[in-house]
C-alpha cells in the first residue's frame, strides 16, 4: 500500500546565481534569489525562499521531510575525471581522497563532492571515475534554507542533470545551457560528460563575436555537436549567432515549458532510479556526544515528550472518556443476556426434553415384527414410556417360543424378556404366552440405524422415523 | 503596623514555600488518585463486560439448536397458550388420526396433577387398518403440539376383523413449567 501522505512527490529544484525554480508534478514556483556582495543569500532572502518553499510543498511538521533534488549551477563546481586503482571499501575511499586532494585546490574536508564511475574498456584492475567538487559553505547554505522548509535535499551539479537530457549519441558533444550574460558549457564523449566550464557569452551579448566566446567557439572547436538549453526565448537568437558568427549548428534540447533542461534531467533520472553524483562533505560526526543545540534535534525532543506525555495520559483520559459509552454497551450486553437467558434457555430445555422423551415404540414394533415367527399371533400388545412392554402370543409351538425370545434378547434392543405364562391352548395344537420385557431406549434409538437386527431382521439406515413395513402381529378376528 | 525585619520575611518566604509545595503535593495526590480510581473502575467494567461477552458466546449456538428443534418438532413453545393448548392439540391429534385413516373412538382429557410438568392426558381410543395406526404413531410427536406418548396398546379390534385397535395415553406438556423451574434456578 502506498502511503502517500507519508511518501508525498520529490520537488525538483534549480538553483542558480539570480533564481531559484522549483517544480512538483504539475506546480512550478520560480523564486528570484538576493545575494551579499560574497555571493551568499541574503537572511531576508533566505526567509523568503523557506516561507514561499514551505507554502509550495504544503509540508506539515508532522510529515516526514520531502524529498528534494537540486541542480546548482556550475559556478565554483569543478569537475575531474580520472583512474583509480580498483580498490574497495575503505582503500577505494583513502585513494579517492588522495584523489581529490590531488585534484583540486582545497582539501576534501572543505568540499562538498561526489564521485561516479564512468563507463571504461581499459583493464579491469583501474576505475574510471568522474569527481565534482564544489566549496562546501555553499551546499551548507542551500542546505539549511532547503531543510528549514520541511526538504530532505540532495544536490548535483546542473550540467550533468542536463547531460542526461542528450540523445544518444557518439562522439564528442557538448551542451549549452544560455543564460542572460554568461553560460555553462559541459563538453562530454560518448554520453559521459567530461569537463565544465562556464563562458561569457549569454542571450543577452550574443551579438559578441570576439571575446573569450571566440576562443572556445572559434577555430579550437573541434567539430563536437553542440546541444543548446536555455530560456525559450533566448535559444532561437544565440542558435543564429553561434552560426552567423563561427559557423556552429547547434541542437536545441527539448524540455516543456515550465521546466529548465537540469529540472527535467533530474526528474528522468530519478524515475529511471539512474545513478546520480551526490555532492556532500566527508565530514565524520563529532564524537558520540549528544547535541541538543540543534533545530532538528529539539524538534524531535520536543516530539519524544509529547510522546512520553500522551503514553502516559491517554490511558486515564481513556478512562474517563470511555467508561460512560462501556457502561451503556455493558447494560445492554447484560440486557441481551438476561433477554437470552429467559427466552433461548427454557425454550432449550423443553425442546431436548420433548425429544429426549420421545419413546421409541415404532423402533420396538418394528424389532417384534422382525422376530416374530410365522404363524405367530401377538394379541395384545402394551407398551409406555418407562419401557415396560406386555404382551399376549399365540405361538405354534414351545421351540417358537424361545427362538422369538432369543431374537428379542439378541442385539441389547430388549432387556429382562420374561416368559410370564405358558401354557397350551385346549386342542394342544398350539402355545399361549403371556410375555413382558424391558426396551433399551438408547440402543433402539441408535444402534437399529446402524446395527443388523437380530436374526433374520433388516436394517433400516438411513430412516430417521422407521415405520414399520409390516404390523408386530395379525390381529386376531374374534 | 510594623514593618519586617528580613529574618522575618525569610522565614515568611520558607513558611509560605513550604506551604505551597505541600498543597501542589496534596492536591497533586488527590487528583491522581481520583484518575487512578476512575481507571480501576473502568477496567474492572471492561473486565466485566469482557466476561459477559464469553457468557453471551454460548447463547449463538444454543439459539441454533433450538431453532433446529422447532423446526423438527414444528413447534413455537413462545406460541402455546396454556389455556387452549389442551383443546389445540386434541383438535390436532383427531384431525391427524381421521385425516390417516382411524375412526376416532373414546377420547379422555384429563388435567395433570399441579406439581407436574405435564398440562394434562389425553386418552385416545381408534381403530383402522396397520398403516393408519403406525402412521399416526410416527405424525404424533410432529403436530406442533409438546405431545409425549405416554403409553400405547395395540389389539385386534373385535367389532372390526382385520383392524387393530388402539389405545394410546398422550401427556401434553406444560411449558411454563419449564419457565418456572428455569427462574427458580436462577
Amino acid at each position: 500500500m502506498e502511503l502517500t501522505f507519508l511518501n508525498s512527490a520529490p520537488v525538483f529544484i534549480e538553483i542558480n546565481a539570480g533564481s531559484l525554480q522549483a517544480a512538483r508534478g504539475t506546480e512550478t514556483v520560480d523564486l528570484p534569489l538576493a545575494r551579499a556582495a560574497d555571493g551568499t543569500l541574503t537572511p531576508a532572502c533566505q526567509e523568503k525562499v523557506t516561507a514561499a518553499l514551505e507554502k509550495f510543498t504544503g509540508h506539515k511538521s508532522w510529515q516526514p521531510r520531502v524529498r528534494a533534488f537540486c541542480a546548482i549551477a556550475a559556478s565554483g563546481i569543478a569537475l575531474r575525471q580520472g583512474s583509480l586503482p580498483a580498490a574497495t571499501g575503505d582503500e577505494f575511499q583513502r585513494l579517492l581522497l588522495l584523489k581529490i586532494e590531488t585534484e583540486f585546490p582545497l582539501p576534501p574536508e572543505e568540499l562538498a563532492w561526489g564521485w561516479q564511475t564512468l563507463p571504461s574498456n581499459g583493464p579491469a584492475t583501474t576505475r574510471e571515475i568522474l569527481i565534482a567538487a564544489v566549496r562546501k559553505e555553499i551546499i551548507a547554505e542551500y542546505t539549511t534554507v532547503l531543510v528549514a522548509a520541511g526538504l530532505r535535499p540532495v544536490f548535483t551539479p546542473a550540467a550533468l542533470a542536463r547531460n542526461t537530457l542528450c540523445p544518444p549519441t557518439t562522439g564528442p558533444y557538448a551542451i549549452l545551457e544560455i543564460g542572460r550574460t554568461t553560460s555553462e558549457l559541459v563538453s562530454g564523449n560518448n554520453g559521459v560528460a567530461e569537463s565544465l566550464r562556464i563562458v561569457a557569452w549569454g542571450a543577452e551579448n550574443a551579438g559578441a563575436a570576439t571575446g573569450p566566446a571566440a576562443k572556445v567557439f572559434g577555430p579550437g572547436w573541434n567539430g563536437r555537436k553542440l546541444f543548446i538549453s536555455g530560456g525559450a526565448g533566448t535559444l532561437t537568437g544565440a542558435a543564429a549567432a553561434l552560426r552567423q558568427h563561427w559557423n556552429l549548428v547547434s541542437e536545441p534540447l527539448d524540455v516543456p515549458a515550465g521546466r529548465t533542461a537540469a529540472m527535467l534531467g533530474l526528474e528522468k533520472s530519478v524515475a529511471k532510479h539512474a545513478e546520480l553524483l551526490l555532492l556532500g562533505t566527508s565530514a565524520k560526526p563529532s564524537g558520540r556526544r549528544f547535541d541538543l543545540s540543534g533545530a532538528e534535534t529539539r524538534l524531535w525532543l520536543k516530539r519524544a515528550v509529547l510522546l512520553l506525555a500522551a503514553l502516559t495520559v491517554f490511558p486515564y483520559a481513556e478512562a474517563l472518556l470511555l467508561k460512560s459509552h462501556v457502561a451503556k454497551k455493558y447494560a445492554a450486553a447484560r440486557a441481551e443476556k438476561e433477554r437470552m437467558a429467559a427466552v433461548v434457555d427454557p425454550e432449550l430445555r423443553f425442546l431436548q426434553a420433548l425429544k429426549q422423551t420421545q419413546p421409541p415404540y415404532l423402533e420396538a414394533l418394528f424389532c417384534f415384527a422382525k422376530a416374530t415367527p410365522p404363524g405367530a399371533r401377538l394379541d395384545p400388545v402394551a407398551m409406555n414410556q418407562r419401557g415396560e412392554l406386555s404382551w399376549r402370543a399365540v405361538f405354534q409351538n414351545g421351540q417358537q417360543v424361545s427362538d422369538f425370545r432369543a431374537k428379542l434378547n439378541d442385539g441389547g434392543f430388549f432387556t429382562n424378556v420374561v416368559v410370564e405364562e405358558q401354557a397350551p391352548t385346549p386342542d394342544r395344537q398350539k402355545v399361549n404366552v403371556r410375555m413382558s420385557a424391558r426396551w433399551n431406549a438408547d440402543a433402539l434409538r441408535t444402534k437399529l440405524k446402524t446395527s443388523p437386527l437380530p436374526a433374520g431382521g433388516e436394517t433400516n439406515s438411513g430412516r430417521a422415523n422407521p415405520v414399520p413395513p409390516a404390523p408386530p402381529s395379525k390381529p386376531a378376528t374374534p | 503596623m510594623r514593618t519586617l525585619s528580613p529574618s522575618e520575611k525569610k522565614t515568611i518566604r520558607f513558611a509560605a514555600i513550604g506551604i505551597a509545595a505541600y498543597l501542589a503535593l496534596f492536591g497533586a495526590l488527590k487528583i491522581w488518585q481520583f484518575f487512578h480510581h476512575q481507571r480501576v473502575a473502568y477496567l474492572q467494567l471492561v473486565a466485566a463486560a469482557q466476561t459477559l461477552k464469553l457468557e453471551l458466546k454460548p447463547y449463538e449456538d444454543k439459539a441454533a439448536v433450538v431453532k433446529k428443534l422447532m423446526e423438527n418438532f414444528q413447534l413455537d413453545p413462545a406460541k402455546l397458550s396454556r389455556p387452549t393448548v389442551m383443546a389445540d392439540a386434541s383438535a390436532a391429534l383427531q384431525k391427524a388420526a381421521s385425516g390417516g385413516g382411524l375412526q376416532v373412538g373414546t377420547i379422555r382429557e384429563s388435567a395433570a396433577p399441579p406439581a407436574s410438568k405435564a398440562l394434562g392426558t389425553i386418552q385416545f381410543e381408534g381403530s383402522g387398518q396397520v398403516p393408519a395406526a403406525m402412521a399416526l404413531l410416527q405424525q404424533l410427536p410432529y403436530l406442533g403440539y409438546p405431545l409425549v406418548l405416554d403409553a400405547v396398546q395395540i389389539s385386534a379390534d373385535p367389532m372390526r376383523p382385520g383392524q387393530l385397535k388402539l389405545t394410546l395415553t398422550i401427556l401434553v406438556l406444560d411449558f411454563e413449567q419449564w419457565k418456572k423451574s428455569e427462574a427458580g434456578h436462577a
